[in-house]
């Protein structure tokens, strides 16, 4: 690579090829071959694709039950980091370690898990029948399942942050003659600020393309319950490759606008605040 | 002096932290294994040890193999590339790196059928080798690596940020050659970051789904990984089969969460020393 | 610089001299990093057996002109010989340097005895030989004991101790430094300072070290190389450069400069004239005295006002304002103490006056014997 600056340190040349190789063939190649596919539909073909009522209904199934979902995560997660960083109490390790369970369980056994418990049938699904509440194959089933997903993300992006801004800069504040809740919202909250951002643009990001947990929950009745994802699963179950190509372009793009958004939450913060670090 | 909250307000907190983790994680989980063993041990047993069951066991054995391997070569040598030299380009090829982690799993599937499927101009050369990509095992595997892609290198990279390069340039300027410092520097400071790496690689390898879903084609005892299996299970109201298998998996995360917290201690513990 | 390109050929080198041959020379040496121009035209030449001293603020340049010669940088032009040879296409690993890092860069995973050892078992020097050698390393620099430690079992000092064994393990021919004494509190500071100076002294290695800290230069270096912007300044030897900065960067930056305009404003300094200039005071140029005391000067002296005085351990350092402008002075804690608010007495004995880029000496005219103030 040209733009190199020598280094002393050997092994650039080989690292940086066994890097690119595995990288092209992996990523870069199958996401070529994305875009090089849909550049051969045809505009109208493609707005044709993502507005048919059955695909737009299922942008807004996707979009609000994750957006509930990480709202959910957001205040859950705000609590748990809290309660995980300040407190002290027997268990608490085990609560902490608890956490990152949704990233190695695996998303269908959660799935399963889920609609099994929450069907008119199921133990908690009986429980809340009673008051005539449906939790599986309803919005809320999704959002439930999104919830579970998307547990680790604000967690664990609020307790370092958190951490370090525990003791004297609180004290100060409290010296100072803040209250309790005047301290935590004027001094506490603006510091995590950015990392409860970042946190639920993640939480959100993943929820939208979630596929495993949500599936079985949801009960996929078209215009419904029918997620995005599942849309695409079903285009590529019919072989119908340019709608499926079609409602991928349209998911990535919208990930891509939230991860944008967080983005220049990021640097704004950072301009502001110069970061705790 | 450290400040604390009201006992009420503590209290509170903790009772809410513990409900929602107790209903949202543990009920699932203990779930699971109850349902498992409804039907009694033989029921489980008989479930498990099925023809397919053991099959679909075997291939998730494989591909998280695999997936681990091709994931553990590219992990060292980008996090090698990313942290010891300076290189036009370097935040793009990181950007690329974690671009996996932003892409729905359906995508991914997606992807990797546009690249190998029939419409592709790669089908025919494919096809006169006589390799079969998607709807078998290899498009398993690169579905698997892609979702597991950034896992390792994102565990290493910030460890050996923090290390910086002085060591290396001081063995490179003792004559040391590139095997020499990885070996004796580098790999000893990296070590629990990057077990770690592996551990959250292969739990994600274990239980990919939906990009797996998309690529397997569905046949069954041939291309199924135990997710794909319990899918089937539980769509054929099999329930017990379907929680029996779960629960192997079940287990497998509860290992890889300790192994994680225990991992994590050793780097942080090692770190600030 | 010696042009070293009419000499005598019995060197052997092509272009080298048999006797005042530079051990280490830099030829317009150029670096950028982006924007930042980190070398401008560098060029400077090191004796062999000298301990040199590259002083600077902190951007300056001085660490990318050590890294340059150690092989650690490639500079974008400019030619770097070392012993005669020129080194630029020479891996950083041949070229028979010794480097001690800011950090030390010992390897946190090996022992002092492994760390002191690694540069001689990459180069395969037999077992028992490199026993022999790193034991008696780390008997010289006065760690004997501390083999199987780690580099976090070590006090920085220690760290720094075997940061220079490893550097010495594989006999270089020169060795490079980068701020040395940085990472060490500054009461071992001192001490390590004496240390090193005498250790380098009697391994007999030509050596470079790049500081900030004047103190530090001045204490250890044979020969100062100040930079500045990337460029050079100055060089000579510290008393030389001290009493004689010549330039107006130096004048500012060693001993305890005070800058004030319009000098020409003191008495005994009418000659200057010009309204406009600039000097710089050093302490050591100004008497200070009560009006109670008998003062040499009386008739070049100004009357000021104590500002501010600070007791500073060896002496009182007062803040005087005399024309409108704050002059620091130092006064001996033997004499009485002199309270802020006071009238006193000051004398200039001389100030460096600025002149563009140069700076020179301006003596009082009651010492040059030039009367002119006299009425």
């Amino acid at each position: 690579m040209s733009g190199k600056t020598k280094s002393v340190i050997p092994g650039f040349g080989l690292s940086f090829g066994i890097s690119m190789t595995i990288l092209s063939l992996i990523v870069v190649i199958p996401l070529c071959s994305l875009v090089v596919y849909s550049s051969q539909l045809s505009m109208a073909d493609f707005w044709e694709i993502i507005t048919r009522p059955r695909v737009l209904a299922s942008y807004k199934v996707s979009l609000t039950t994750s957006f509930i979902a990480s709202i959910i995560n957001a205040v859950m997660g705000l609590i748990m980091a809290w309660v995980l960083v300040r407190y002290e109490f027997p268990g608490k390790r085990i609560l902490d370690g608890m956490i990152e369970l949704p990233f190695a369980l695996p998303t269908a056994v959660a799935g399963i898990s889920l609609a099994h418990l929450t069907v008119s049938s199921g133990p908690v699904g009986a429980l809340f029948a009673n008051f005539g509440i449906d939790i599986a194959y309803t919005y809320t089933g999704i959002t439930v399942a999104m919830v579970f997903v998307g547990i680790p993300f604000v967690v664990r992006s609020i307790q370092p942050v958190l951490e370090k801004v525990e003791g004297e800069y609180e004290e100060a504040a409290f010296i100072m003659g803040a209250g309790r809740f005047e301290t935590f919202r004027r001094v506490v909250f603006p510091e995590i600020r950015p990392a409860l951002i970042a946190g639920f643009t993640m939480a959100f990001a993943r929820c939208l393309g979630e596929y495993g947990s949500v599936v079985f929950i949801a009960g996929n009745k078209p215009y419904e319950t029918e997620i995005a994802p599942l849309m695409i699963m079903s285009e590529l179950q019919e072989f119908d490759y340019p709608a499926a190509t079609s409602v991928a372009l349209t998911m990535l793009l919208m990930a891509f606008v939230i991860l944008f958004v967080n983005a220049v939450f990021q640097s704004r913060a950072s301009a502001i605040v110069g970061g705790i670090r | 002096m450290k400040r604390e909250d009201p006992a009420i307000v503590k209290g509170t907190l903790i009772g809410i932290t513990t409900a929602f983790l107790a209903v949202m994680l543990v009920l699932p989980l203990v779930y699971v294994v109850y349902t498992a063993f409804r039907s009694g041990l033989e029921g489980f047993l008989a479930a498990v040890t099925d023809k397919y069951a053991l099959h679909s066991i075997y291939l998730t054995v494989i591909v998280t193999l695999m997936a681990v391997a091709v994931n553990i070569v590219f992990g060292l040598y980008t996090a090698w590339v990313l942290t010891k030299f300076s290189f036009r380009g370097k935040r793009f090829l990181s950007a690329l790196i974690d671009l996996p982690l932003t892409v729905s799993p359906i995508i991914a599937g997606l992807i990797f059928v546009l690249t190998f499927g029939r419409q592709s101009f790669l089908y025919p050369y494919l096809n006169e080798l006589g390799i079969k990509v998607i709807f078998a095992v290899p498009g398993i595997v690169l579905a698997t690596v892609f979702v597991t892609f950034p896992f390792i290198s994102r565990e290493i990279v910030p460890v050996l940020n923090a290390q910086g390069r002085d060591e290396d340039e001081a063995a490179a300027l003792m004559g040391a050659g590139a095997f020499q410092i990885f070996r004796e520097i580098t790999f000893p400071h990296i070590k629990w970051a990057f077990l770690y790496g592996v551990v959250l690689c292969s739990a994600r390898a274990m239980g990919e789904f939906g990009a797996v879903s998309v690529l397997s084609g569905h046949l069954r005892g041939k291309t199924n990984t135990m997710p794909l299996y319990i899918e089937i299970l539980y769509q054929g109201y099999d329930f017990t089969g379907a929680f029996a298998v779960s629960s192997i998996l079940v287990v497998m995360a509860i290992l890889i969460l300790i192994a994680r917290n225990i991992l994590e201690h050793r780097s942080k513990s090692r770190y600030l020393r | 610089m010696t042009d070293i390109r009419n000499s005598g050929a019995e060197s052997g080198f092509p272009d080298g001299t048999a006797k005042r041959q530079p051990y280490v020379e830099l030829r317009h040496i150029n670096k950028s990093f982006g924007e930042f121009k980190a070398s401008d035209d560098v060029s400077f030449t090191v004796e062999k057996g000298s301990l040199v001293g590259l002083l600077g603020p902190s951007g300056s340049g001085k660490t990318t002109i050590l890294r340059i010669l150690a092989g650690l940088e490639t500079a974008d032009s400019g030619e770097i010989y070392i012993d005669g040879k020129l080194v630029n296409s020479i891996p950083a690993s041949k070229r028979g340097i010794g480097f001690v890092f800011q950090s030390y860069a010992l390897f946190r995973y090996m022992t002092v005895f492994d760390n002191i050892a690694f540069g001689l078992r990459t180069k395969k020097v037999p077992r028992s030989e490199i026993v022999e050698k790193v034991n008696g390393l780390i008997e010289l620099v006065g760690l004997a004991g501390l083999n199987g430690r780690y580099p976090n079992q070590l006090s920085g000092g220690q760290r720094q101790r075997v940061a220079f064994a490893r550097a010495l393990a594989t006999e270089p021919s020169l060795l490079l430094l980068d701020e040395p004494f940085a990472a060490i509190d500054a009461k071992v500071r001192k001490e390590l300072r004496a240390w090193l100076k005498e250790l380098i002294q009697r391994v007999g290695i030509t050596s470079i070290f790049v500081t900030h800290d004047q103190s530090e230069a001045i204490e250890v270096a044979d020969q100062i190389i100040i930079t500045n912007h990337g460029h050079i300044e100055r060089s000579g030897s510290p008393i030389e450069i001290y009493s004689n900065p010549e330039s107006s960067f130096v004048t500012k930056f060693i001993g305890q400069p005070t800058v004030i305009e319009n000098p020409g404003a003191f008495k005994g300094f009418s000659g200057i004239g010009n309204a406009g200039a600039t000097a710089v005071l050093r302490p050591e140029f100004i008497s200070v005295s009560r009006l109670s005391e008998p003062f040499r000067y009386e008739i070049t002296a100004e009357t000021g006002i104590v500002e501010n005085s600070f007791f500073r351990g060896g002496d009182f350092e007062l803040r005087v304002r005399v024309n409108d402008q704050v002059l620091t002075v130092n006064r001996p804690i033997t004499e009485e103490r002199i309270l802020p608010g006071e009238k006193v007495r000051i004398f200039i004995r001389s100030l460096y006056l600025l002149d563009g880029d140069k700076a020179v000496t301006v003596l009082n005219d009651s010492l040059t014997g030039n009367d002119s103030i006299c009425i």
